[in-house]
């Protein structure tokens, strides 16, 4: 570096603006850190769901009394035979009595009430993943079995789950974006107000020959070293607080199904918040100085 | 030619002229005195020559070079081969003597090593050997003003500009650094000194602009 490395070093450590831009950083760091975590934690949920919920739906085939024609047991069996005889199915599973139960269990919480209900027979249905195969086909050929059956998409609420997920997702990529954008602005605002203040000697460094490219980096070297302290304990703290947060729910959203690879994406994405705000703070500070240098003589 | 002036006028409002029509040439090596009332127009003359200002007509070559329409890259250049000194000496206050004297070389990318050696005898010349390190808050207004000469010339600038250099000091020390002025010309440096202390120019007998109104009244026939 042509100037010695601590030449502006006074203006920013002694301008109040630096005090204040120390805080925003952290600030910004730390709602930046916050938001990259909910945006990875849901968007790795809903990869989770898909992977789990998007090609499944459930059967219902209510419960018959004894005078029906055709009993239960051999309703049953005939629908999973017409189900395995389908193209385009990938795996069929009939719920026990005790997983029906289970499932009941939140809404009736009456063991003898629940033993003397009669029980729909629920089947879980897989699709393959190009299955053209659609609820409305097998619930028209379920008919002719159960006239009464009842077929369950999981993919409709999962869309508008997607969607409000999708939505989430959004929201925290924008708070990312707003946070980094006012970061820059203050980036610009600190460069400035030191540049104003340091007006005169920087009409000397460019008297005694000094180039603008020179002096810019001299501001983008202070301003980013000064953004690295904040920038670290923001990151510490919107990890600390994102990570509490995330032992409290989660049981809603269960992510051990993820790869490892996908978890390391995942936390390098989120140890990159810090270090862009590190390297955004210097290439505003460039290009501030630079703006501002232009309007020099 | 060094520096020439052709007609060159200077407003920073458009009805009040700080120059009208300045007319005159440096040849390499030569000096001038530039004297005047306060407010006659030196300082932006020599800004001028530093091209810290752009006229607002006429054309200012300098070594050859027509600066009222030089790019930042050419001025830079340009500007590294003059040396500035200034009446409130305009050091850098967390810098120490050797590193404000220094400023000039770091800029043009000299080596630790270089600048170390060539400073350090530079300031030896100046008479500042044991204040080196010191700070200018910690400096006379005479050892200021010699720090800042040093880094004038550490460069070996073709052209030295010095705009009321003895303006915040004693009369003696005022001589003392006009005899520093007079010994870098006579190594070869041309020099412009502005000051508006007649008695100094009259004792160095050298040739001299005057500026009234920013009118050049008495230009020199000749350079020293």
């Amino acid at each position: 570096m042509a100037l010695p490395n601590n030449f502006f070093a006074p203006s920013f450590r002694t301008q109040r603006l630096g005090s204040f831009f120390a805080l925003l950083v952290g600030i910004m760091v730390f709602l930046a850190t916050f938001s990259s975590v909910a945006e990875v934690i849901i968007s790795a949920a809903t990869l989770n769901w898909n992977q789990h919920a998007e090609n499944r739906l459930t059967i219902e085939l209510p419960a018959v009394g004894d005078e029906a024609t055709t009993p239960q047991p051999e309703r049953i069996k005939q629908t999973m035979g017409l189900l395995h005889a389908m193209p385009g199915v990938q795996n069929i599973t009939q719920l026990s009595d005790h997983e029906v139960e289970d499932l009941l269990r939140p809404w009736i919480n009456q063991p003898e009430l629940l033993k003397s209900l009669p029980l729909p027979t629920l089947i879980d249905v897989q699709r393959s993943d190009n299955s053209m195969v659609t609820a409305e086909d097998i619930r028209q050929q379920i008919k002719i079995i159960a006239p009464d059956v009842r077929v369950d998409d999981h993919a409709a609420w999962l869309g508008d789950l997607k969607h409000f997920v999708h939505s989430l997702v959004f929201l925290a990529g924008l708070m990312i974006v707003l946070t980094g954008c006012t970061l820059a602005i203050t980036v610009n605002l600190l460069c400035r107000a030191i540049m104003a203040a340091e007006y005169e000697t920087i009409s000397l460094l460019h008297i005694l020959g000094a180039e603008d490219a020179s002096i810019a980096k001299h501001f983008a070297h202070h301003a980013g070293r000064l953004s690295i302290p904040p920038a670290c304990i923001g990151f510490g703290l919107g990890i600390t607080v994102a990570g509490t947060l995330i032992l409290f729910v989660r049981h809603l959203a269960d992510l051990s199904g993820l790869s490892s690879l996908l978890w390391i994406v995942l936390t390098a994405i989120i140890c990159l918040v810090p270090v862009s705000a590190v390297v955004l703070t210097r290439v505003t500070a460039r290009l501030s100085t630079f703006s501002t240098l232009d309007a020099m003589p | 030619m060094l520096l020439h002036f052709d007609n060159v006028s200077l407003a920073y409002q458009s009805d009040r002229p700080v120059l009208r029509d300045v007319h005159f040439e440096l040849p390499m090596g030569g000096f001038y005195f530039l004297t005047g009332p306060s407010g006659a127009g030196k300082s932006s003359l020599l800004r001028l020559t530093y091209c810290a200002e752009r006229p607002t007509s006429g054309r200012i070559y300098l070594f050859g070079y027509d600066i009222t329409s030089a790019t930042r890259s050419e001025l830079t250049a340009l500007r590294r081969q003059i040396g500035v000194v200034f009446q409130d000496f305009r050091l850098i206050p967390h810098l120490t003597a050797l590193e404000n004297a220094a400023l000039p070389l770091r800029l043009a990318g000299k080596s630790d090593d270089y600048i170390h050696r060539h400073v350090r005898e530079l300031l030896d010349w100046v008479g500042l050997q044991s204040r080196m390190d010191a700070l200018p808050a910690q400096l006379s207004g005479g050892e200021q003003q010699r720090v800042a000469i040093a880094r004038a010339v550490v460069n070996k600038p073709k052209l030295l500009l010095a705009d009321e250099p003895t303006g915040n000091v004693d009369d003696e020390t005022a001589v003392k650094l006009f005899h520093l002025f007079d010994e870098l010309h006579k190594m070869g440096t041309a020099v412009i000194l502005a000051t508006h202390q007649q008695h100094l120019v009259e004792r160095f007998m050298k040739p001299a602009l005057h500026l009234s109104n920013g009118h050049l009244t008495a230009p020199a026939a000749r350079a020293a």
